[in-house]
């Protein structure tokens, strides 16, 4: 099963669908025709179930490198605080996360894989593209872009396709599912 | 000798009696074509498709006129708007300003300034704004997909690219520009991203502006009911971002309201917008107004042509006695009156610009206008609540409000 794709309300992401969805081919993945792309996003008002992408802005992805660096070199990085603004960011483009939810902190080894369970959103903070999959279906999520999942139709997989580690912020309904890799702090 | 230096003693005397009620003059906005090389969606400019230039002769007769009219007497702003000022080349506001330099006799100095969409900023423009030392002001309305909503070309196509080459060009001649930004229905949901195109660019002194009711524009996105709510969290947000430090970045609103606040920067009981001459306006004809400058150029079924008169053969005491002048500053006397017996904001804001009650409110004598609601009162709100959390020691705003402590 897979969802169906929107832009977030309140949010402005720079490319088009084309340059982010690709559906499954024989060998690989490919662009989707016009009639493919149709049927795989949706236009308000029928998007409360999609999967919706966002973008977080500059600031933020800078204030997320500065707390790695500050956590790489003093071991001070305050991913508490991050993530305490980033859900005020949310909140203010009224894509609130759950109020239970906690972030996760996750670093993706190349090849790695990030566990979908309990996934409200996940945010790439890294520099490459992360690919969420969902059967026949492929989202590229640039750098500093997150989606909110269809919690009914989860990605069964989340690939780092680049050959350097990616890094993203993992926002979970309820407790973080056990075996989160490389979880800093939260 | 000493009867002729007595009649020209009395004669400025009288002069200056006939103006005491007008001026000092804080602005002398010029409109050296009514033309823009672009259509944007709210713009107030009603003859903006005209392509008539300011003739040197109506540009002498303007100069001499101010200066003769006894309203300069201290410094003043030369403001180059109305239109698009950069249509015209920077080799006719060289010869404008050794003009102004000639007629200027004042004493006193004459900053100018221009007010642009940057669209036609070249390398002349920059070497005449370093060697004329002017100020620039961009109106530039955030990133692309904000910014191309409304700045729109004659045809309908966006204006971002071109402005963006023009502020790249001020910066890389080390020129330094303020911005103001118009504020619609559709910025209100992007705070961090107009946040982030101002540190990108380098903007480092912000204004902003709302989508206002003026002479053609009738209608404001703003106008909607919920606005001032998402107002005030957009322009909280932004506000946050900018006081959470690491960006030098100045921003026109706050530094009104916190001046009003801590240092009771107030602009007494009528503002520049609402005592007479205090901004002269002069349209590329010679037809001068005074009040807010939107009204330049139109005219209401009560009070017919805002014009008052013409620097060719108008005196400022002819204009201050004519009946139908009388009648308007009396109008908007009473308007400026009814905010300061109305409005809590009155002692900090002066009054409302007389514009805005106009072509909101179909008459001067009337007070709180959407412009009002939004770009006084919430911003000063807002402010007040950023003051007052900082002095409370929350940690959120990181740098010290310049001027707080005279607050405290």
């Amino acid at each position: 099963m897979k969802p169906a794709f929107a832009i977030a309300s309140n949010f402005h992401v720079d490319a088009g669908w084309l340059d982010r969805l690709l559906v499954a081919a024989s060998e690989g993945w490919r662009a989707p025709s016009v009639d493919e792309l149709a049927a795989l996003v949706a236009e308000p008002p029928g998007t409360d179930g999609a999967a919706l992408l966002f973008a977080t802005p500059a600031h933020m992805r800078e204030r997320f490198w500065g707390m790695l660096g500050e956590q790489a070199a003093e071991g001070t990085g305050d991913f508490v605080t991050f993530a305490e603004e980033l859900r005020e960011f949310l909140a203010f483009k009224a894509l609130p996360p759950p109020a239970e939810s906690e972030f996760d902190l996750l670093v993706q080894d190349v090849g790695g894989t990030v566990d979908a369970a309990g996934l409200w959103a996940l945010v790439n903070f890294g520099d490459e593209p992360l690919l969420l999959d969902w059967p026949g279906v492929r989202l590229r999520l640039g750098p500093g872009e997150g989606c909110r999942i269809d919690p009914q139709h989860p990605p069964p997989g989340i690939v780092a396709p680049a050959e350097e580690p990616n890094a993203m912020v993992a926002i979970r309904q309820g407790p973080a599912a056990e075996g989160a890799p490389d979880r800093l702090q939260s | 000798m000493l009867l002729a230096s007595g009649t020209a003693a009395s004669a400025i005397s009288g002069k200056m009696a006939a103006v005491s009620g007008s001026g000092p003059l804080e602005l002398l906005v010029v409109q050296p074509t009514p033309f823009c090389n672009i259509d944007c969606s709210y713009c107030y400019l009603p003859n903006r498709r005209d392509t008539r230039k300011i003739t040197a002769e109506v540009l002498e007769q303007t100069f001499k006129w101010t200066f003769r009219s006894g309203l300069v007497r201290e410094p003043f702003t030369l403001l180059w708007h109305a239109g698009e000022p950069t249509v015209l080349p920077a080799s006719f506001y060289e010869k404008a300003t050794v003009l102004l330099e000639r007629c200027n006799d004042s004493g006193f100095e004459v900053t100018q300034s221009f007010q642009t969409n940057a669209t036609l900023i070249n390398d002349a423009w920059c070497e005449f704004i370093k060697r004329r030392n002017v100020h620039i002001g961009v109106s530039v309305d955030g990133p692309a997909f904000l910014h191309d909503l409304h700045r729109k070309t004659r045809r309908g196509g966006g204006t971002f690219e071109k402005t963006r080459q023009g502020m790249r060009r001020l910066h890389d001649h080390g020129i330094d520009f303020n911005t103001i930004s118009v504020l619609t229905a559709d910025s209100l949901a992007y705070p961090d991203e107009l946040f982030d195109f101002f540190v990108e660019s380098g903007v480092t002194s912000v204004s902003f502006n709302v989508e206002e009711i003026e002479g053609p524009n009738v209608a404001s996105s703003l106008a909607e009911s919920g606005t001032e709510e998402r107002f005030r969290r957009f322009y909280s947000r932004f506000l946050d971002l900018v006081l959470a430090g690491g960006q030098r970045m100045e921003v026109r609103e706050f530094n009104t309201a916190r001046g009003a606040m801590a240092h009771r920067l107030v602009p007494g009981f009528r503002t520049q917008e609402s005592r007479p001459f205090a901004i002269l306006n002069v349209d590329c004809e010679g037809n001068f107004s005074t009040y807010s400058p939107e009204l330049l150029g139109l005219s209401g079924p009560r009070h017919g042509n805002f014009a008052f008169g013409n620097v060719a053969r108008d005196s400022l005491e002819a204009v201050l006695a004519e009946p139908r002048f009388i009648a308007l500053d009396d109008e908007i006397r009473r308007g400026v009156e009814r905010c300061h017996e109305t409005c809590s904001y009155a002692p900090f804001c002066g009054g409302g610009p007389p514009g805005n009650k106009f072509f909101e409110n179909g008459d001067f004598a009337t007070t709180e206008t959407m412009s009002c609601r939004l770009h006084k009162q919430v911003t000063f709100d807002v402010a007040l609540n950023k003051l007052e959390r900082f002095a409370a020691g929350e940690e959120r705003i990181a740098a010290a409000p310049e001027g707080l402590a005279a607050a405290q």
